[in-house]
């Protein structure tokens, strides 16, 4: 069925809309903008800076929904689809209408490139909305948003040095983000790649301090090779409950990861890997051979990076282009069509388990060989649920992992130095982290409250819930 | 070993895991995971000790703890439910949000980092049960306590007559299990579904105030040391019924208690393994829920 | 005047007309069958009525009124209420906490449970229907569940209760218990709503009823005075050119599919198929007919490999299958063009090209070592596009925008891609226009001729009739008839279809 669509430069436009784009996103965006402006103003007057942010929130809400209401409503509908069978309005990049069925002509690049464009400014837009809610924070904290913004950015991206600690901190998220994704896509709700990492890490540490004779490059490569399977093995134990008892993989790997926390603290704090003497809970330290090269002067960025890059390529190439990966798409897909076809699903979420706890094995591996060359009780900082978090960013992508990884990395790596160059706590990183993760899981989608206007899909059931 | 002192640390340190058990255990009963009762937990910690401070009173405190969590409860049942947030990374970002609130609020308030312990707050006043305390071994163990822990004890039959035997409780029960049900029958699934949540987090509020203003009055980073999960365990392993939850909070309260004291001496059980024995404890239970459920159908 | 008066009702969903300008009329204490195959529109209607649904045209009239019926709440407060197909229980609450749940007698904020059972009970009593108030909802039959779902409606006072397929789950003598109390309810002036397709109990216990087919009402009549097999005929059957009788293909010694004495349970454990036993030759289609529900989803999955039998053996040109798997099957010649064309037969959000090669990807050409070949399969689905004619711009397009009759063409292009030794196809044009019909039906022949054995499952006896070199009738889980080809009449087939095999005796 035809639809009627003005191919206006989609490109001029989107950005304006889209980030204006659903009305109420909109204007939330313009009382933040409003809030942070004039808090940030009112402060530098010497004047309270929450009756600022109060005003203007107040001016930035009224002013937005003067302004952006009609220029929605009148610019959205050349953009949109509509069919012209039933006549309903749709999304641009919609294939068929949601009412009738009746698929639209195909332009498949250009759908693409919408698709695309749209899929960028909703993370364009999460982390806007995070920042400007961060710096909203500052203002009524009393300290100075721009300044702070400014030290973030350049510790995080300013400076050479400080570009490569950004890597060094997007490295270990890399390899989580892609354990997690490929789960994700397959139809897996995996959440133990934490625990993976551990196990990981603690067999690679292991390999390094014990087999000390051989030289650097077996030593290495069979050091990786150990963690990455310590992660697999390790990752199997929730894909086999999964598979052969149908056990809810959510519950069970949440409690596996406490399981593998737990384990490996022992194994240095009291156990076979205890050296006596130390004042904190950590192993021997890994031959010296072992230990990765640096990429770079005065910073701790090193190979681990490199195997992380070729990581990516490697999972583009596996989801894409292997078996494997076709099954785990075809069953994240329907597995009852799976099924019918005869993927044998159950294998299937084995190999994919098993291929998800490798790479946090390998984030493990490469935080021990890489940057700690020991293992230390409770090392991780959270990589394994970064991971979670850009997974979803990432919509299960190796590359938007990439990406994702990288900003989260940035910001990580620039955080740490705030509350030495300004007297802003660490801890509005963490803040505006958390704020970034809880806009990714309402998913920001720049439709969702638009939808009454638009047909509605069969999702309206109550929300996804997990009880065993 | 002491063991009456050791069954008396046992209630002691059990009573939040028992506050949270029932609020993980509302939010299962209305089909939900709950991954945020730590965030709540340490919100209410956090608000007692502030609260108490600035008002003056370390009761306020403790309301202003309820507050904070049923406010926070509100906010994770708006994401979940009407926003439709991820379940399990809504939850993620509440605990994280709270980690890292309470640390800033800290610094910017207060301009103390890692922990903060006001002049002039008092900690809860021990509660002694007059005969009771008499009583020899009796006495020693269950009088004494700090009040939340007795209101932990009370919450556990009020939980149960709440789901069982209230109407409100029968809806949520049906709302978790066949929503489609209730909603025919004219109950608001996302009514309840609020509820439930509200209630928990009114009830992880509770248990941070235990922990902070019911002990040593102070809070500090990261003072609930992922109870919360511990608690959620419990629920699991306990299929969400309440008198087994506590009992399982008892348990795992009193693997905590005794650990402490295995780390004043040597001995030949790690300690890691008894922490770790809450969440392979429930990795079991879901196996042998499920494999009981093969049997019946026949694999 | 009747008591409910539906009148020009049209419903929407993507891609298809549910209801299109139904008239419905229903009688005041009177049972009225709804009746149709899959898909006929019979419980899109019935969720319109109970306000499940809202119609995008057309009325409800109750004793002349007008009435707006916008949740199932509403419904209720206006005396109509349902008994679903699949209950609407809550498992571990006891039946009377069911019965009453939303509706709860209680003292303050707490449930009066005496009040509760007690209710519960006189009901139960009044109306006949043996329930323990106390029971928990999961420890009772499936018979009893659906007592307690109609005493559900019976607590709420409902005046007409919509009955949504009740004896599909149901064993014989329990359907006799459920029509006991159907009568005594309409006997105090009460009306049911029964939506089935098993004619039998249209005969047996409705007054009148009406038929749906495609979306449409096609007529209503008096059961009295009404013949089944002028029911059946109503449900199904096109206006179609059937494809002209060719000569026969069939080597009747060279079986290529042999089932021999299969039993069966059903997802409840309720046994679905009874010691079933036949054979497909090479170069035949044999034909089964049945009304749905009858075994055959159980029998498909079987010879797919989706279920065990208990007992039986399944031989596949000579070998023995009957513990294999789906994809051993199919690497030995077995293909399927399933009956849910968009759970089990395609992956709705993959691309074309994907769901062209989900069967056969593991090997050669389309991979090696474990790698994909994407060449090849760029190929093949080119190939396959041109060879079925599928109306896409290229093989990577995602296959939810394809039409009902394109997306077929998809499956049958993978099924048939390779010969196969034998096919089953289920409702192979279930849902397709008159030109993708006939699609299906002359690839179907040129199967024949190439000397695959072909099952062919479906509901539509002309096609059936038309197809078909041998055919067999389904009934209850067991073969109640086989008839050639020249044996063959809509009224044999209706009659055994509706487990009256005596009555269809060649003459």
């Amino acid at each position: 069925m035809a639809t009627q669509r003005t191919p206006l430069p989609y490109w001029l436009i989107a950005p304006i809309l889209r980030g204006s784009g659903d009305v109420w996103i909109g204007i939330a965006l313009w009382i933040a903008i409003g809030a942070l402006v004039t808090a940030a103003l009112m402060r530098a007057r010497h004047r309270a800076a929450w009756r600022g942010a109060l005003l203007g929130a107040a001016l930035g809400g009224v002013g937005g929904a003067l302004l952006l209401a009609p220029l929605w409503f009148g610019l959205v509908s050349l953009l949109d689809k509509r069919c012209a069978h039933c006549g309903t309005h749709t999304r641009p990049d919609a294939a068929t209408c949601p009412r009738c069925g009746h698929a639209f002509t195909e332009t498949p690049r250009l759908d693409a490139f919408v698709a695309a464009l749209v899929n960028l400014a909703r993370v364009v837009m999460t982390i806007e909305l995070a920042l400007l809610a961060g710096g909203i924070i500052l203002e009524l904290s009393g300290k100075d948003a721009l300044d702070t913004y400014r030290v973030l950015f350049e510790w995080g991206l300013g400076t050479p040095r400080a570009r490569a600690n950004s890597l060094l901190a997007a490295t270990p998220i890399i390899f989580t983000g892609l354990g997690t994704a490929i789960a994700f896509r397959a139809g897996i709700f995996n959440v133990g790649v934490e625990g993976s990492l551990y196990m990981g890490a603690l067999f690679a540490v292991w390999i390094g301090f014990t087999f000390t004779d051989l030289p650097a490059l077996p030593l290495i490569a069979l050091a990786f090779v150990a963690g990455a399977l310590a992660g697999g093995l390790w990752g199997l134990v929730p894909g086999y409950l999964k598979a052969r008892l149908r056990v809810d993989e959510v519950v069970s790997t949440i409690m596996l990861n406490y399981v593998a926390i737990e384990f490996t603290s022992y194994m240095v704090q009291s156990g076979p890997f205890f050296v006596p003497g130390m004042a904190n809970a950590m192993s021997k330290t890994i031959a010296k051979q072992a230990q990765l090269p640096q990429l770079v002067e005065r910073s701790q960025l090193n190979a681990s990076f490199i195997l992380a890059l070729v990581t990516v390529v490697a999972i583009m190439i596996l989801m894409s282009r292997t078996r494997l990966g076709f099954e785990a798409r075809m069953v994240g897909d329907n597995p009852l069509f799976a099924r019918w076809s005869g993927i044998m699903v159950g294998r299937t979420i084995l190999l994919v388990m098993f291929v998800s706890g490798l790479l946090g094995g390998l984030a493990g591996a490469g935080q021990v060989l890489g940057v700690h060359y020991n293992f230390t009780a409770r090392f991780s900082r959270g990589f394994g649920f970064d991971g979670i978090t850009i997974a979803l960013l990432g919509r299960n992508s190796p590359v938007g992992v990439l990406i994702g990884a990288l900003l989260f990395g940035a910001l990580r790596s620039g955080g740490t130095t705030i509350e030495v160059f300004t007297d802003v706590p660490i801890d509005l990183v963490d803040i505006v982290q958390a704020l970034i993760i809880f806009f990714v899981a309402i998913d920001l989608n720049l439709d969702f409250l638009s939808r009454r206007r638009r047909a509605k899909t069969d999702r309206d059931a109550a929300p996804a819930s997990a009880a065993a | 070993m002491d063991i009456v002192s050791l069954l008396d640390a046992t209630l002691r340190i059990s009573a939040p895991l028992i506050l949270v058990g029932m609020a993980g255990l509302l939010s299962y009963q209305v089909g939900l995971i709950n991954i945020a009762l730590e965030g709540m937990m340490l919100s209410g910690a956090f608000a007692a000790v502030v609260f108490g401070y600035e008002m003056g009173s370390t009761w306020l405190g403790v309301l202003m703890a309820i507050v904070v969590g049923a406010a926070l409860g509100a906010l994770f049942a708006l994401a979940v439910i009407t926003l439709r947030a991820n379940l399990i990374v809504a939850g993620l970002a509440l605990n994280f949000l709270a980690t890292g609130s309470t640390a800033y609020l800290m610094d910017i308030l207060y301009n103390q980092s890692g922990t903060l312990a006001p002049e002039g707050l008092r900690k809860l006043p021990a509660v002694t049960i007059p005969l009771l305390d008499d009583v020899p071994v009796l006495g020693e163990m269950l009088s004494g306590h700090s009040p939340l822990v007795y209101v932990s004890w009370v919450m556990v039959p009020l939980t149960s007559i709440f789901l069982y035997r209230m109407v409100v409780g029968g809806h949520i029960r049906a709302v978790g299990e066949h929503p489609e049900a209730a909603q025919t029958a004219g109950i608001s699934v996302q009514g309840m579904q609020y509820l439930a949540l509200i209630l928990g987090g009114m009830l992880c509020g509770l248990a941070g105030a235990h922990l902070s203003v019911g002990d040593l009055p102070l809070f500090r980073e990261r003072m609930t040391n992922d109870r919360g999960f511990i608690a959620l365990a419990a629920v699991y392993f306990a299929a969400a019924r309440p008198r087994l939850t506590a009992v399982a909070c008892l348990l795992f309260g009193f693997f905590e208690a005794l650990q402490f004291r295995l780390q004043l001496r040597d001995t030949a059980l790690p300690n890691e393994f008894l922490q770790m024995l809450p969440y392979l404890m429930v990795v079991i239970a879901l196996v042998v829920i499920s494999v009981r459920k093969e049997w019946r159908k026949g694999w | 005047m009747a008591y409910l008066r539906m009148a020009g009702i049209t419903k929407y969903f993507p891609g298809v007309v549910a209801n299109s300008s139904i008239d419905f009329e229903v009688e005041e204490g009177e049972i009225h069958a709804l009746v149709g195959e899959n898909g006929a529109g019979k419980s899109t209607l019935m969720k319109i009525l109970y306000g499940m649904e809202k119609p995008d045209a057309g009325e409800i009239f109750l004793h002349g009124q007008p009435v707006t019926i916008a949740n199932p709440q509403a419904a209720i407060k206006l005396g109509i209420d349902m008994v679903h197909q699949h209950f609407e229980l809550v498992p571990s609450l006891t039946v009377a906490e069911n019965v009453t749940l939303g509706y709860e007698p209680r003292r303050g904020p707490f449930v009066d449970r005496q009040t509760m059972v007690e209710r519960v009970r006189r009901l139960s009593v009044q109306f006949g229907l043996q329930v323990d108030p106390g029971a928990r909802v999961s420890s009772l039959s499936v018979g009893a569940q659906q007592r307690v779902e109609i005493l559900k409606l019976l607590y709420r006072d409902a005046r007409l209760l919509i009955l949504d397929e009740p004896s599909a789950v149901l064993t014989p003598q329990e359907v006799d218990d459920l029509f006991e109390v159907l009568r005594r309810l309409v006997a105090e002036g009460r009306t049911a709503i029964f939506i089935t397709h098993k004619l039998r109990e249209v005969m047996a216990i409705c007054h009148r009823a009406t038929v749906l087919r495609a979306g449409r009402v096609i007529g209503t009549v008096r059961v009295a005075e009404t013949q089944p097999e002028t029911i059946a005929q109503m449900m199904v059957g096109r206006d179609l050119e059937m494809p002209r009788r060719q000569t026969s293909h069939a080597a009747p010694d060279r079986p290529r599919l042999i089932v021999r004495d299969v039993r069966a349970d059903d997802d409840r454990g309720l046994p679905a198929l009874r010691g079933i036993s036949f054979a497909v030759n090479a170069g035949e289609i044999v034909g089964l007919a049945g009304v749905e529900g009858n075994g055959q989803a159980e029998l498909i999955q079987t010879l797919v490999g989706l279920r065990f039998p208990e007992r039986g053996d399944l031989v596949l040109d000579g070998r023995t299958v009957t513990r294999e798997r789906n994809r051993t099957r199919r690497e030995h010649g077995l293909a399927v063009i399933p009956e849910d064309r968009n759970h089990q037969g395609l992956s709705l959000p993959s691309a074309l090209s994907e769901n062209l090669i989900a069967t056969r990807y593991q090997g050669a050409p389309f991979s090696r070592w474990g790698v994909l070949m994407p060449g090849e399969i760029r190929r093949f689905a080119q190939r396959a596009i041109r060879d079925f004619d599928v109306r896409v711009r290229g093989p990577n397009v995602a296959v939810k925008t394809l039409s009902g009759g394109n997306a077929q063409k998809v499956v049958i292009a993978r099924e048939l891609a390779q010969p196969p030794a034998v096919l089953i196809a289920a409702q192979p044009t279930r849902g397709l226009d008159v030109g993708a019909t006939q699609f299906v039906h002359n690839e179907l022949l040129r199967l024949r001729e190439q000397q695959t054995a072909i099952l062919l499952i479906s509901a539509d006896l002309d096609e059936l009739l038309a197809l078909s070199d041998r055919l067999l009738v389904i009934f209850e889980g067991a073969l109640v008839g086989e008839l050639d080809r020249s044996q063959a009449t809509r009224e044999r087939l209706g009659l055994l279809m509706t487990g009256r095999a005596g009555e269809a005796a060649p003459a």
